[in-house]
């Protein structure tokens, strides 16, 4: 009996670890399940008490105290005080904190909430017309700036653009601008500020009713917008005036519409899918990337309503639309014959190409918050802009898992021959939001920045709802009531601040920098540009450096010479103080009238990397042109010297040019 | 009827505005709220789309603009993306919607479910806040007005048609005033010595000089020259009269 008994022991307790071990690992799954999955149904605020119109107004005045400071800080900058870079973060972050806190109060009804977003929103738009408050003063919005003087001036479509050829094959922005400068007599730059602001207003919007339809939770809703704020293009990239603005406003209405095709009744769809029929062709004819991120969105959204197996799904709708969004972007490339495999294709593959060179460790990627003149930004701004990325890397951690079980309150449980998933839209954000760290990684390098930010803004949208989602079904409930709120909007702000730091790291003035787009925007380059317009006259063709090429295409109205135009590199021009057969076949490949000399170049390090053109510092052993290479024009016969503004020289070379 | 009257009446008033100049501010308030918003909620009249209280107004923005974009490719053909043409399609667009839009049943647009209910403290809270914004921009058009990091002082020179007329400008384009004084100058032969004149800010000079031949009708650099009232060159520039080099010689690389 008793070797029965140890023999059975011995079989018995292999079983006994065993079950002690699928024990322990289920406890532990169950403790991890707890910490990223499980996602109780709660829908925690008050959506239908009135606003609370004196909290609103004192969220109000303190935004504009705050702007009020920004712009103080502003002009401290400008004057190169050290005090303005603590005075204008300061005041920004008191801003977003402001409204943000005023947001997430759990008293405010869904209104107050929306409210409270949109002055933030406008707000952060302000931040922008505060910096440069009677000029444009991004790169990119001179290249529409042009395309719509263009329609403004010549009253025609497609003319070209030779800064960015692609501009006018895509007006849709620019068509909104004109029909109103033309009917207001307003300059485009005030109707454009006006636009963008609309633009934002229902970007912002949008995104709230956006998350609201999918999990039918304004706070919810609120977080989500907060968290899209911090993206990196937010305040900066979708706030100047430039195509892709206006289509992801276009974009996020489409997206609302295919979303809400699942959980609305027939007579709904039919007309959410109409307005989407209605939208998709604005969106392909506005921005040609953002109208192939809308038809692979939309043909996955359309895809998971199709394959879940679950009754009653909007099949047919939801094919037409996807349908139109894949059809509509090729046919206008078609229209128009638009060249977007040699705009977009080399910087996709070159982003791929240092993709991979990071990943294998052959490259050490971009040097992260140290500009190319060498400055590095303030130890406080590189946290916080570090912050951001980890917070919503933990946000997408904890609420992953939650949103693809998320069901929205008040909808039934399928029954157990449909196990599927819940929702749809809820499953497509998640997918989105989990490829958000894909584009942190193209950002890290160099040629891939770019890549990474545009295509961050659109996974951005699914990481904000998944972030709102880990906070309103896990953080919520482990934070103390008042301090969970303060610090919950206090990780908001300095996240929304980290994000705008690190998309618009410029985004406090100094004084005049050398090729810095907007920090090299002064009186004397606009000056020479109108000069060239109102004295040479129209469509000369001019070779500038990037900030004057700018202004000379728009206030001046000439020709800027520009490889992506299919004209000469021009930059040799400016190095080297010999001017022999090489330098004149440029001018008469080119077939240039002007060459604009900006004496000021080579007293520093161009901001954004090169002076004339890309790569031109690397060609040059990293060192600028100096003053005698920049004067090499004075000792030809055949060139005259027709303009000294003092930093900036224009030259005539039209007899070379013969 | 009452709305194609009123897209008329709009029209016109439009119209007027841009027929009179002081009129011009009020055309931004009438042009602006209406076409950002009215052809997109006619066109979801039209097509008898019901929405809800902020899909509305973001849906009428967004089709709003989708209509600008339409009527721009329908003028376009014509060449008329001028203010005319804006006008008329813009206003027809919104005719033809009014006439579409099914009479009498439109709803009242409403963006809230309660009557809202803002109390002084509230209205002049925002007033404040209104302020305080108008303010902030204010401030900052006020610093880039005295911004200017290098001082602007043009001097150009161009030849007219006939080589022989030089034609010299300046520029002063400061905010204040600066004396300065202009010299023509040839190879080897002074051909203008002007008196010292005051620039006022903004003010511009032009000045056209007929420059005589050389009795050995060779090239000749003409110099333009800017002093200050302590005779230091301030701007200089210059032009090369006569032919260089015949069309298409290309000049001998010179040796290393």
């Amino acid at each position: 009996m008793l070797f029965a008994a140890e023999r059975q022991d011995r079989t018995a307790a292999p079983d006994l670890r065993r079950e002690s071990v699928q024990g322990t690992l289920g406890r532990l799954w169950s403790a991890i399940w707890t910490l990223i999955g499980r996602a109780p149904a709660q829908a925690d605020d008050e959506t239908s008490a009135p606003p609370n119109w004196r909290r609103l107004a004192g969220t109000a005045v303190l935004a504009g105290f705050s702007l009020v400071l920004i712009a103080v800080g502003q002009g401290l900058g400008r004057a190169g005080s050290e005090h303005a870079a603590p005075v204008f973060w300061s005041a920004s972050l008191a801003l977003v904190l402001t409204c943000t806190y005023a947001a997430l109060r759990p008293e405010s009804g869904r209104l107050e909430r929306l409210i409270n977003l949109i002055v933030l929103g406008q707000s952060l738009h302000l931040l922008k017309i505060i910096y440069s408050p009677t000029i444009f003063a991004g790169f990119d919005e001179y290249l529409h700036f042009r395309t719509a003087l263009d329609i403004f001036e010549l009253h025609a479509l497609f003319a070209n653009n030779p800064l960015l050829p692609v501009s006018p094959l895509y007006p849709g922005l620019e068509l909104v601008t004109v029909s109103m400068a033309a009917l207001t007599g307003l300059g485009i730059f005030p109707v454009a500020i006006i636009l963008v602001a609309l633009i934002r207003f229902v970007s912002v919007a949008t995104c709230f009713l956006l998350f609201e339809a999918v999990s039918g939770s304004s706070r919810l809703a609120t977080i989500g917008v907060l968290v899209t704020m911090s993206s990196t293009s937010f305040v900066s990239f979708h706030g100047q005036y430039a195509y892709e603005t206006l289509a992801f406003a276009f974009f996020l209405l489409v997206l609302y519409c295919t979303l809400r095709l699942e959980s609305a009744t027939p007579y709904e769809r039919r007309r959410l899918a109409a307005l989407a029929l209605l939208l998709l062709p604005a969106i392909s004819i506005t921005h040609h990337l953002t109208s192939y991120l809308t038809a692979a969105l939309v043909t996955g959204a359309v895809l998971l309503m199709v394959l879940r197996p679950v009754p009653g799904q909007p099949r047919a709708l939801a094919l037409l639309v996807a349908a139109a969004a894949c059809i509509m972007p090729p046919l206008w490339k078609l229209i128009v014959s638009a060249p977007m495999g040699d705009y977009v294709g080399p910087h996709l593959l070159t982003a791929f190409g240092d993709l991979k060179a990071l990943l294998s460790g052959t490259h050490s990627g971009r040097q992260l918050f140290i500009g190319v003149d060498g400055v590095q930004a303030p130890l406080v701004l590189r946290v916080i802009g570090i912050m951001s990325i980890l917070v919503i890397g933990i946000g997408l951690l904890f609420g992953f898992f939650r949103a693809l079980t998320f069901r929205r309150p008040g909808t039934a449980e399928t029954g157990r021959r449909f196990r599927t998933w819940p929702s749809s839209a809820v499953v497509l954000l998640a997918l989105l939001g989990a490829s958000f760290p894909a584009t942190v990684i193209f950002k890290l390098t160099s040629a891939g920045w770019e890549v990474g930010n545009r295509l961050g803004t659109f996974a951005m949208i699914g990481a904000a709802f998944v972030c709102g989602l880990s906070v309103t079904h896990f953080w919520h409930q482990r934070l103390p009531e008042r301090a969970g709120r303060i610090g919950l909007a206090t990780v908001l702000s300095l996240t929304i601040v980290g994000g705008m730091f690190n998309g618009w790291g410029a985004a406090l003035r100094s004084g005049y920098q050398v090729a810095g787009d907007g920090l090299s925007m002064e009186p004397l380059g606009l000056a020479v540009a109108e000069w060239s317009r109102e004295v040479l006259g129209e469509g000369n063709r001019f070779v500038a450096d990037r900030t004057n090429a700018i202004f000379a295409s728009t206030f001046g109205r000439q020709i800027v010479l520009s490889t992506l135009n299919g004209d000469p590199a021009t930059a040799d021009l400016y190095f080297g103080d010999r001017f022999g057969y090489y330098e004149r076949n440029i001018i008469s490949n080119g077939f240039v009238n002007f060459i604009l000399v900006d004496r000021r170049l080579p007293s520093a390090a161009p901001k954004v990397g090169h002076y004339y053109e890309p790569g031109d510092l690397q060609q040059n052993e990293d060192l600028p042109p100096r003053q005698r290479d920049l004067t090499k024009f004075d000792h030809s016969n055949e060139i005259d010297r027709v303009l000294d503004a003092g930093a900036i020289l224009v030259y005539d070379v039209s007899k070379i040019r013969k | 009827m009452k709305r194609i009257g009123l897209v008329l009446l709009w029209a016109g008033a439009v119209w007027l505005c841009a027929q009179n100049k002081p009129l011009a501010p009020l055309s931004a308030l009438l042009v602006i709220p209406v076409l950002s918003f009215f052809p997109g909620w006619l066109l979801l009249r039209a097509l008898r789309i019901e929405l809800r209280g902020l899909e509305i107004l973001l849906f009428s923005i967004a089709l709003s603009w989708t209509i600008l974009i339409a009527c721009g490719f329908a003028l376009n053909p014509f060449g008329a993306l001028d203010e005319t043409g804006w006008l008329i399609a813009t206003g027809g667009a919104m005719a033809l919607l009014a006439w579409l839009a099914p009479a009498g049943s439109a709803k009242r647009l409403r963006l809230l479910s309660y009557r809202p209910h803002i109390d002084v403290i509230a209205l002049s809270g925002f007033v404040l806040a209104l302020v305080l914004t108008i303010g902030s921009v204010g401030l900052a058009a006020w610093q880039e007005h005295f911004y200017r990091p290098f001082e602007v002082l043009e001097l150009w020179m161009r030849l007219r048609n006939d080589a022989a007329e030089l034609r010299v400008g300046l520029h002063n384009g400061d905010l204040q005033e600066r004396v300065v004084r202009l010299e023509i100058r040839g190879e080897r032969r002074l051909i203008h010595v002007g008196t010292p004149m005051i620039l006022k800010p903004g003010q511009t000079v032009t000045r056209s000089f007929i420059i005589p031949p050389t009795p050995e009708q060779a090239p000749e650099r003409i110099e333009a020259l800017l002093f200050d009232t302590e005779n230091r060159v301030l701007r200089r520039t210059h032009v090369t009269i006569g032919d260089v080099l015949a069309a298409g010689r290309i000049e001998k690389e010179p040796d290393e």
